[in-house]
């Protein structure tokens, strides 16, 4: 390459100046557009003229050490820049911003069935009443809205407002991607007492982020045809009411449950299960019994008071053979209709959770409370409290809240409670829900296992709000079940789910 | 010599280098292969990595940098007793599924390979289940093993033999699943019909004029020189039972009491139900191992028994 080849690559002055100039030309020809664009333009364009000075800048640096007089220049061009700003700032002044239509996302696990029907209709009232807001839903069978939720809040792609339970909250709070909302409750003056106790479920390191939104409570459902059917008494309604105990509820299983000439069920008086939540966790409650200590050190689902409380489980099924086997996968499938939907099931002690499919199946059920202990005359029943909450990554906290609350306000909640498909966590609703189905039990009967500083004596420690109660309950349920399909003795299985109780709580 | 003759001797001659001249050679090539080699390394390769990291981390989903742990999560995974379960689970499943899954194909295969009418309606039929959709072939199969309602009880009580809880023991749960893998018997099904055409005619034409019958012709010419294609199906069968999944989760949910936890669906469970994320690359890692050493151990031993045609350059003719 010759010497004047050479020089014709590197940096001349004159090259310098003909960049910079067209650099300047460029970033006043920006200002220029943006002048004419509306408002939304305008603001956009601001942050290009920002970026684009980077690049002069780094030419200014090469430059002063060769060329004094190009300093001057670029000068020039970053006056010309402020320029820029300042036209920009008076056209945001005249021009007052449109009011932006903003899209937040739901996450929920209510992804078919009757309850998305309903909850779709939600959503049109929302916008309705909301026009500026739209809300996408995005839900997903509860598998795999735990899964999309477990790698989506890492990525940083997690939905503004999620549907949560309580069994993974603790994991999400510590994790810290959730929202703490005390601030907008503060602003807006909502009073959490109004709500079910829920308020202290979602508290974590003294600082609030669920919002209440409805509870699943444990229920007996009874088929009314069948009882008709077999001239069998319907339980009372009321909870803590007289000839309604665990007695009677074997009495009248009993009566209901129906074998042909063959041997082969057709129907199926009760249906227990080995489930702690909706099942055996209410039945520890009403017998004083309990899974572990208040300090939470020490599993005691082998003291007798508990201990009697789940043979009355294995009593159904493995003694008096009056319910389906728990192992039976026609029972928990998804998307399967259950056998108390498919009607060979005439008691279902289960939750509201499955409520609305009864509904839509057109089953002749109602619901009644539960049955009282012999031993100490009063019922249990579990609930669970899950919250709508917000990403702490969303770019819209105040839209996504004022979503939550709307769904916690009066006109959701008394819709709940009209529907007769869920308990409203609205205390004045839950308490009046429309008629004499779905009474609010007790709270003194309730199950505390979420935290819920209730008043009540015979409440339950706070095992949901363990961080790994998720996997200390699939253990002590699977050893229960070993029982429960006759193959452990039932003292053997319960001393187990004891001792392999207390070793994950040991562990962890 | 003309004037442009002139001319363009005087202009430099521009040469590229060899390495360039090669690059702008292959060019093309590269563009097509680009695709796959991004998504391979961004989709496959990455991952890989990213969770051979993992595997020696406390991981736990967060956006946090996870501490290094060293082989912490190797050592506890000695101690699982899950882990030792729901190997022996994985295992069980393998040692039945595999050689009934390839016996069957093999058979149906046979079947399907004779000239008959309709014969393409029957292949048709016979594959028609591997295109049916995991989910609802799982569902399918719970309908029919219900041990109260389910139409397999119902059959066997038509004939006088009692009721199976096919579902609700852990006695009957893993063969049951084992029996349902036999549903998705068509891939096998394909790639035996179509070793079956390329076996020579004429090897069957000289044992019959050599007297032999058809099972005779089965044993003596059709297996052996199926023996590549019962190798590459049991190489690949082994490594999906390793990898089984859907059924277990979908229709047993790993019961009744743990019976049908596999491998695959107890990572799950740890990986994506108790956050255990690093543990879960970890129990992937291993599982990888144990895939690998049984293929390579397969692979060996292959040799004594895989009959080929031609031998590969610079080996000897496998023997029989």
């Amino acid at each position: 390459m010759s010497q004047e080849e050479k020089k014709g690559k590197g940096l001349t002055r004159r090259k310098v100046l003909r960049a910079s100039l067209l650099g300047g030309s460029g970033v006043v020809g920006l200002a220029v557009l943006a002048g004419c664009g509306e408002t939304q333009i305008v603001e956009r364009e601001v942050v290009k003229v920002v970026t684009q000075e980077v690049p002069v800048e780094k030419i200014v640096t090469q430059i002063v050490e060769k060329e004094v007089v190009v300093e001057k220049i670029v000068t020039q061009i970053v006056e010309k820049q402020v320029l820029v700003e300042k036209i920009v700032t008076q056209i945001v002044e005249v021009a007052p911003a449109k009011a932006e239509t903003v899209t937040i996302r739901w996450a929920n696990w209510v992804a078919s069935g009757p309850r998305l029907a309903q909850w779709n209709g939600l959503l049109k009232r929302f916008t309705k009443e909301f026009p500026t807001i739209k809300v996408q839903n995005e839900p997903k069978p509860w598998p795999q809205h735990w899964d999309s939720l477990a790698v989506s809040f890492p990525a940083g792609n997690a939905q503004d407002v999620i549907w949560f339970s309580g069994a993974t909250f603790l994991k999400f709070a510590e994790d810290g991607v959730l929202l703490p909302i005390d601030e907008f409750v503060k602003a807006r003056g909502i009073n959490l007492q109004d709500f079910w106790t829920q308020a202290d479920v979602f508290d974590f390191q003294g600082k609030l982020h669920g919002v209440p939104f409805f509870h699943t409570v444990s229920y007996i459902m009874i088929n009314q045809r069948m009882f008709a059917d077999a001239g069998v008494e319907e339980p009372p309604r009321e909870w803590n009411a007289p000839g309604w105990d665990w007695n009677d509820w074997r009495e009248k299983s009993l009566q209901l449950h129906k074998v042909d000439s063959g041997g082969k069920v057709e129907v199926f008086g009760t249906w227990v299960t080995q489930a702690f939540e909706n099942m055996f966790g209410g039945l520890l409650v009403a017998n004083d019994g309990d899974v572990m200590n208040p300090a939470k050190t020490k599993m005691t689902l082998g003291e007798p008071k508990s201990r009697a409380a789940m043979r009355l489980i294995y009593q159904f099924i493995q003694e008096d053979k009056i319910s389906p086997i728990p192992a039976d996968p026609s029972t928990f499938i998804s998307g399967a209709p259950d056998p108390f939907a498919r009607q060979v099931v005439a008691i279902r002690p289960w939750s509201t959770s499955s409520l609305s499919n009864y509904i839509a199946a057109q089953i002749p059920f109602d619901t009644v409370a539960w049955p009282t202990s012999p031993n100490t005359g009063h019922t249990g029943a579990t609930y669970n409290a899950n919250p709508n909450t917000v990403s702490k990554a969303t770019k819209f906290p105040d839209q996504a809240l004022e979503f939550a609350f709307w769904l916690a306000g009066p006109e959701i909640q008394d819709f709940f409670g009209a529907l007769k498909s869920q308990m409203p966590s609205h205390i004045a609703t839950a308490d009046d829900p429309g008629g004499g189905w779905l009474t609010a039990p007790p709270k003194s009967n309730i199950v505390a296992n979420e935290g819920q500083k209730l008043d009540a004596a015979n409440q339950m420690i706070d095992l949901r709000f363990h961080k790994f109660w998720l996997e200390w309950v699939v253990k002590i349920q699977e050893i229960f079940e070993k029982t429960l399909i006759g193959e452990q003795d039932f003292d053997e299985a319960i001393d187990e789910m004891d001792s392999e109780g207390q070793k994950i709580l040991e562990a962890k | 010599m003309n004037p442009m003759a002139q001319s363009a001797l005087s202009e430099p001659i521009r040469t590229r280098s060899p390495r360039r001249r090669a690059f702008m050679r292959n060019l093309e090539g590269y563009l097509f292969a680009a695709p796959f080699v991004i998504g391979f390394v961004w989709f496959a390769l990455g991952p890989f990595a990213a969770s051979l990291y993992l595997s020696f981390t406390n991981y736990q989903m967060k956006a946090a940098i996870p501490d290094f742990i060293g082989l912490q999560n190797f050592q506890d995974m000695a101690s699982d007793s899950d882990l030792r379960r729901s190997m022996f689970n994985t295992i069980y499943y393998t040692v039945f599924h595999v050689p009934g899954s390839i016996i069957l194909a093999f058979a149906i295969a046979l079947l399907l390979n004779r000239k008959v009418r309709g014969m393409a309606f029957y292949r048709t039929m016979f594959f028609l289940p591997s295109v049916v959709a995991g989910v609802a072939t799982a569902i399918l199969w719970l309908f029919l093993l219900d041990t109260n309602w389910g139409l397999v009880n119902t059959a066997l009580d038509l004939v006088g033999i009692p009721p199976a809880p096919w579902l609700t023991s852990s006695r009957w749960a893993m063969p049951s699943l084992i029996m349902m893998s036999f549903w998705r018997l068509g891939a096998p099904m394909i790639i035996f019909l179509a070793a079956l055409q390329g076996v020579p005619e004429q090897l069957y034409d000289a044992a019959e004029i050599d007297g032999a019958g058809r099972w005779a012709k089965v044993r003596h010419i059709t297996i052996p020189q199926l023996t590549p294609t019962f190798f590459l199906l049991i190489v690949l069968n082994v490594i999906g039972s390793f990898q089984v999944f859907t059924d277990a989760f979908i229709v047993t949910n790993g019961g009744p009491a743990g019976a049908t936890l596999v491998y695959l669906l107890h990572l799950y469970r740890k990986a994506f139900r108790s956050f255990h994320m690093g543990y879960g690359a970890a129990m992937g890692w291993f599982l990888f191992l144990i895939v690998l050493s049984l293929t390579m151990l397969q692979l060996w031993f292959s040799r004594r028994w895989v009959y080929y045609e031609a031998a590969m350059p610079g080996e000897k003719t496998a023997k029989r």
